[in-house]
């Protein structure tokens, strides 16, 4: 469990963007057809992919 | 035979043997049919738990047509009441077996990312996510 904890990315969102966020996940996990899972899931991956992240915590200079 | 009992009362059944396959199987929980625009404004309709109804209701309908005149009443809507309920299991259980796996997929690609709200002195690194093709394939092989 504690490996797995230390694999995971943290990304840092803006409150707007973490909301956004989470609504999408909620969406994605309710979704009931291939077009809305596949519609959440791009939304996820281009506000993950806009965002700044640390790798296992650590900040990049 | 008049109409009703050859088309409308096993379409009838059929329904509200899809409505049992909802509180069956679904647990009771229904969603409406809904029109889902994506980005670009193209429209989708979704069909929500009417499409288990409507399933039932071809189904109820259909398992009953060759035999409708041969068998008494109660036993084409025995018949047709059970197609409703089951039909739609039979005929969605693929479709559902490949959304769940998809969703699983995806869900799994994002759990490994931990969302928090920024704090000072951030990066500005950008991840790499895979596309939609990508975690699609990769469930394929896998």
């Amino acid at each position: 469990m504690a490996k797995w904890k230390k694999k995971r990315i943290k990304v840092e969102l803006p409150p707007e963007d973490y909301e956004k966020a989470n609504h999408y996940m909620k969406r994605l996990k309710e979704a009931e057809s291939v077009i809305e899972l596949n519609y959440y899931y791009k939304k996820m991956a281009q506000i993950i992919e806009s965002s700044t992240h640390f790798e296992d915590g650590s900040i990049e200079k | 035979m008049s109409l009703i009992e050859v088309i409308l009362l096993p379409m009838l059944m059929g329904g509200i043997g899809g409505l049992g396959h909802i509180l069956i199987f679904k647990n009771g929980h229904f969603t409406f049919p809904r029109k889902f625009v994506d980005d670009q404004g193209e429209k989708h309709y979704l069909f929500g738990s009417t499409k288990d109804i409507i399933i039932g209701v071809l189904a109820g309908y259909l398992s009953v047509l060759p035999v409708i005149e041969t068998i008494p009443m109660w036993y084409a809507i025995y018949i047709s009441l059970l197609s409703g309920i089951g039909g739609s299991s039979v005929i969605t259980r693929k479709i559902e077996q490949n959304l769940a796996t998809t969703k699983a997929s995806y869900i799994q690609e994002l759990s490994q990312y931990q969302l928090e709200l920024t704090s000072k002195g951030g990066s500005s690194n950008h991840n790499e996510v895979k596309p939609v093709g990508k975690v699609e394939e990769k469930k394929n092989q896998g």
